[in-house]
């Protein structure tokens, strides 16, 4: 049985400007990520992890290389393009949750369902009991701890069912034990949804629930022992 | 709803205060429109008022442009064309004392048998009209301004007379519709109070479309005497109002001026309601939500925002327009004509222009910015740096709009030397350069400051150079609104104050006569001073010399030319400056009659020069005479023509005078001297005996109620630029919550914190301040070499008035401190935890 690939990223390149030259943060990076895989990046600060994560879910454009997305070259999409591409086929997940303060808990879940036309029953009110925020759903971000805000991010993240997920330091922000919570919650959830899932993470514990690990290095991938 | 608009409208419902400060810019910027030109479209309406005939809208008349004519010519009118029904009307200006100080009232006479013949209704009692002496009728508005009722007896200040009101009339259909400010008396009772027994001002006619009303013109241009005119109604006006076209042109630039900054402040705050949710966009970018679709979200926001404004505006014009109509009537009824202004009348195009100008204003300032910020990748945008180059990115433009506006200004102003709309285009580009730029100059200067002394300075006073220099991106709109706004206070004060100078210096020079005998209503009246009774004057013991003066109008281009014939001794002579020709050499020509002088709005006006030939129209025939000089005088923004006294004695054969200079001998007792002026002049109400003094005091009142508009408008500007510099200050603050708060954790007082908060406005208002005086020096160079001059031809020095430069930047300094203090203590009273977390 062949596993569908998710993402397939060949030579990827992007370069932010450093003094007189450019500064290359990724370098001819190649990538794969299967469906229902999920993939912890690791690296040290600035080594480009972020970027990678951006590049991958149609936030930002490489310099250079190809990503291809069901099969398709996204090089040639326009902004609307890469817009519908992220509503539909991706979840973000932050690490500094960006919720929408203007809307509840229950409304900030709803956002990718009503974006993509999607009703909301029964999804909406499945992943919010998964993800335990039935207490907090009429409530605003601002009225709720981080770890509560990150499982709201999260159920957003998988309500629209999208087959990836990209999750950058989704625990950076959460204390010891709150991370290992949501970090079981975050892993439960994906793997119910069936979504795959690249992760930026300096967390061992996120590391630990991954498939695989990859090390960011001079702007490319490598495996982690290596 | 979607949950889009939902997340939008929350965000404006938890920013009340930015939303309140967003519509009251809004309205404010389009109050100042709407107010000041509610306020010309009812000076206007007064003006047609005072202009119209009071039976109807007469279609012609006629008149004798030396002034008033004899009224037999009436009977003749009548004969040769009863069909267009002539109705005599005498017209005079009077001043009756109020509580709030004297006002000048339009005294039309009538003659009620004549309308009546005509078909047409009074609306008041005639017989009573006629018979009692004094009789007189106020409109109800008017009567109600005055706090006067039926049955009072009004004593009139100058000419000085009484007169008792037989009826209040409010405007009955088909009936006499009497004007605001207008007194309508008998013709009998006018032709007394006035000095015009026996004299009629016009005679006016109706004609319709019909053949026999087009013959029965006809029959009166033949038939009418030489010295008569008959003139059509619109086109006897056209000169009128080019009259004050310039005083509205004037008014139109400052209101467009307020509008600017007003513009600005709209700008500045929807801007800021954008760019503070940067974030919260690129999370819904983020999300899956197209740009368009923030685009469209924000413009309905900027819509509703625009509405509400657009409506409070609306409501505040009309405010403002009521408080500024007090002014403007005093100006127009000293300046142009008596007539009160209803600044009640709605207009709905003007109520629609205001609206459309707050949508299109809160439009254009909400989507440019949404539109940037949708520009950017969501990754961008989710970055911190990413409102700071938003912010750079906006600078630059304004850098390059700035020299092309200020490119567009020395265009209009080298392409062009005598249209005043060129001058003002000008002037608002140059404003415009200056505003787009000041953020960049501001920037400059704090960086100059700040390499230069902050090693010299305490920490708290180098955090805010610093950081005031770093929000220039933020505030740099409110700055540029501050700063035109000042500019435009130190302009328009520095060109009021040169220009009260040199008609101050004007009155000293020009006025050398120790008293004067004036006549009261219409300057060109029947003058009552013959040559026997300026004799009499002259023999009086203690009178060392007198000189003599006589106005008339004669036909011309551009509406006729007004002449004043004088009789000059030789020190009235010296109180003549020369700004083109020479005195030695034109005062002898003038005085044999060979030339004329002209004063300089009139060599303007009429484009003439030094040794032109003027032609003009005198009883006996048309002269050409050379003009010898042109002289200095601010006395008729129109312009005189000025003949000597044999001339025109020889040319009109008339020896009347409206007004005589008497010079007091050596040694002689000057109040002795004006008892015994008054007492030769008290038979005739018409004649006042003034001093010198209660001349030039009476005309700087003048110049000052004039100017007193400008002070009002100028005020209002800098009050939106510092509601401008309040709402940025309190963005920047609370966007700075975080910045603070590590400040405030790492140890650094609240004492400490509220002196850089307040030292980053006197350093940022300082530099602006700096960046505005040069500024207003310039905008008063422009104003007085080139707006006054293609207004009104005058010329005049600009002066140095310390008080005019350092007041407004005192107010700016104090407006942008008391700005600070809400949006510091607020700043200040958030708790550093609370700030550092991160939603």
């Amino acid at each position: 049985m062949t596993i569908a690939t998710v993402l397939h990223a060949r030579k990827l390149c992007k370069t932010y400007p450093g003094g007189d030259t450019r500064h290359a943060v990724i370098d001819a990076l190649d990538l794969d990520v299967a469906a229902g895989e999920i993939v912890a990046v690791i690296g040290r600060s600035g080594s480009g992890k972020s970027t990678l994560l951006n590049l991958a879910g149609q936030m930002d454009t490489p310099d250079a290389g190809c990503i291809r997305c069901d099969g398709i070259d996204t090089a040639t999409w326009d902004d609307e393009r890469r817009t519908r591409f992220r509503r539909r086929q991706v979840g973000f997940v932050f690490q500094a949750y960006n919720l929408l303060p203007t809307l509840t808990v229950r409304e900030n879940i709803a956002l990718p369902l009503e974006l993509n036309g999607l009703p909301f029953a029964p999804r909406l009110d499945t992943i919010i009991d998964a993800l335990d925020l039935g207490t907090l759903a009429a409530r605003y971000p601002d009225q709720i701890s981080g770890g509560e805000q990150q499982r709201a991010a999260i159920a957003r993240a998988l309500v629209h069912a999208p087959p990836l997920v990209i999750a950058d330091e989704p625990t950076g922000n959460l204390d010891q034990e709150t991370a290992c919570e949501v970090i079981a919650l975050f892993e439960h959830a994906v793997r119910e949804a069936g979504a795959a899932l690249l992760m930026a993470t300096h967390s061992l514990e996120m590391v630990g629930h991954a498939d695989r690990v990859l090390r960011l290095r001079h702007g490319r991938l490598v495996a982690a022992n290596e | 709803m979607s949950l889009v608009t939902r997340a939008s409208l929350r965000y404006l419902a938890r920013h009340q205060l930015q939303c309140l400060l967003a519509i009251t810019g809004i309205a404010l910027g389009v109050a100042i429109v709407i107010g000041i030109q509610a306020t010309q479209l009812a000076a206007r309406a007064a003006f047609a008022d005072a202009l119209r005939g009071v039976f109807g809208q007469a279609t012609h008349f006629v008149h004798a442009p030396a002034g008033s004519f004899d009224e037999a010519v009436l009977r003749r009118v009548r004969r040769l064309a009863p069909e267009l029904q002539p109705t005599p009307v005498v017209a005079g200006s009077v001043r009756l004392p109020t509580a709030q100080g004297a006002t000048s009232l339009r005294l039309v006479g009538i003659d009620p048998v004549s309308a009546a013949q005509s078909g047409r209704r009074s609306g008041f009692p005639i017989g009573p009209f006629m018979t009692e002496p004094g009789a007189a009728v106020l409109n109800q508005r008017t009567a109600e301004r005055l706090g006067l009722s039926a049955g009072e007896t009004l004593q009139l200040e100058a000419p000085r007379a009484t007169l008792r009101l037989l009826s209040i009339i409010d405007g009955m259909p088909g009936a006499a519709r009497v004007a605001d400010d207008l007194l309508l008396v008998d013709i009998a009772t006018a032709q007394e109070i006035l000095g015009n027994a026996g004299r009629l001002s016009r005679i006016e006619l109706h004609a319709d479309n019909s053949a026999g009303a087009a013959h029965a013109l006809a029959r009166l241009v033949a038939g009418l005497p030489t010295t008569l005119e008959l003139a059509h109604s619109e086109r006897s006006t056209s000169g009128a109002r080019e009259l004050t076209r310039a005083f509205y042109t004037n008014l139109d630039a400052l209101s467009l001026l307020a509008l600017l900054v007003g513009a600005f402040m709209i700008y500045n705050t929807m801007a800021f309601l954008v760019v503070q949710r940067l974030d919260i966009f690129a999370r819904l970018r983020a999300l899956g939500v197209t740009r368009q679709a923030i685009a469209r979200q924000v413009a309905g926001e900027a819509l509703l925002l625009g509405a509400i404004g657009g409506a409070l505006g609306n409501l505040l014009g009309y405010t403002l327009a009521a408080q500024l109509g007090a002014p403007l009537s005093q100006t127009l009824s000293d300046h142009y004509f008596a007539g009160g202004l209803d600044t009640t009348s709605w207009s709905p195009a003007l109520a629609a222009g205001g609206f459309v100008l707050a949508l299109s204003v809160s439009l254009e300032a909400a989507v440019q910015p949404a539109r940037q910020a949708a520009a950017l990748s969501p990754a961008q945008a989710l970055s911190h740096s990413a409102r700071e180059t938003l912010g750079t990115q906006r600078s630059r433009w304004s850098a390059v709009a700035g020299l092309f506006a200020a490119v567009l200004g020395v265009v209009f102003l080298a392409f062009s030397s005598r249209s005043l709309l060129a001058g003002f285009a000008a002037l608002g580009a140059v404003v415009v350069a200056a505003m787009l730029f000041v953020p960049h100059l501001v920037a400059a200067l704090l960086h100059a400051t700040d390499r230069l002394w902050a090693h010299r300075l305490p920490l708290p006073e180098r955090l805010a150079l610093k950081a005031g220099r770093r929000s220039l991106g933020r505030i740099g709109l409110a700055v540029a609104a501050l700063m035109a706004a000042t500019a435009t206070s130190i302009g328009v004060g520095l060109m009021v104050d040169s220009f009260r100078d040199s008609v101050g210096n004007w009155l000293e020079q020009l006025l050398r006569a120790d008293f004067y005998i004036a006549q009261e209503g219409t300057d060109l009246a029947q003058p009552l001073l013959d040559d026997e009774h300026v004799r009499a004057l002259a023999a009086i013991d203690g009178v060392a010399a007198i000189s003599r003066v006589r106005r008339l109008a004669v036909p011309g281009p551009r509406g006729g030319y007004r002449l004043a014939a004088y009789e000059l001794p030789a020190r009235a002579r010296a109180g003549f400056r020369f700004i083109a020709g020479d005195a030695a050499s034109a005062w002898p020509a003038w005085s044999r009659g060979d030339a004329v002088l002209i004063s300089e709005p009139l060599a303007w006006h009429h484009d003439l020069d030094l040794h032109d030939r003027l032609r003009l129209e005198t009883p006996t025939g048309v002269i050409e005479r050379p003009i010898a000089g042109i002289y200095q005088d601010y006395g008729s923004e129109r312009g005189v023509v000025a003949l000597s006294w044999q001339l025109y004695t020889q040319r009109w054969q008339d020896e009347r005078a409206h007004g005589v200079g008497v010079y007091t001998a050596a040694g002689r007792d000057r109040e002795r001297l004006r008892s015994a002026l008054e007492h030769a002049t008290q038979t005739n109400p018409m004649l006042i005996v003034w001093s010198n003094a209660a001349i030039r005091e009476r005309s700087l009142a003048v110049f000052d109620r004039t100017f007193a508009i400008t002070d009002v408008l100028t005020l209002l500007a800098a009050v939106i630029a510092a509601l401008g510099v309040f709402n940025a200050l309190l963005a920047l603050h609370l966007e700075r919550a975080r910045e603070y708060a590590m400040l405030r954790a790492n140890g650094y007082g609240a004492a400490e914190l509220r002196r850089t908060l307040y030292a980053q406005t006197l350093w940022v208002t300082l530099a602006t301040i700096l960046c505005a005086v040069p500024l207003g020096i310039g905008i008063a160079v422009m104003l007085i070499e080139v707006i006054n001059v293609r207004s009104f031809g005058w010329s005049m020095q600009l002066g140095w008035h310390t008080d005019a430069i350092v007041v407004p930047a005192l107010l700016a300094l104090l407006a942008a401190l008391a700005a600070t203090v809400y949006p510091a203590e607020r700043a200040l009273r958030i708790a550093p935890a609370a700030a550092l977390r991160n939603e």
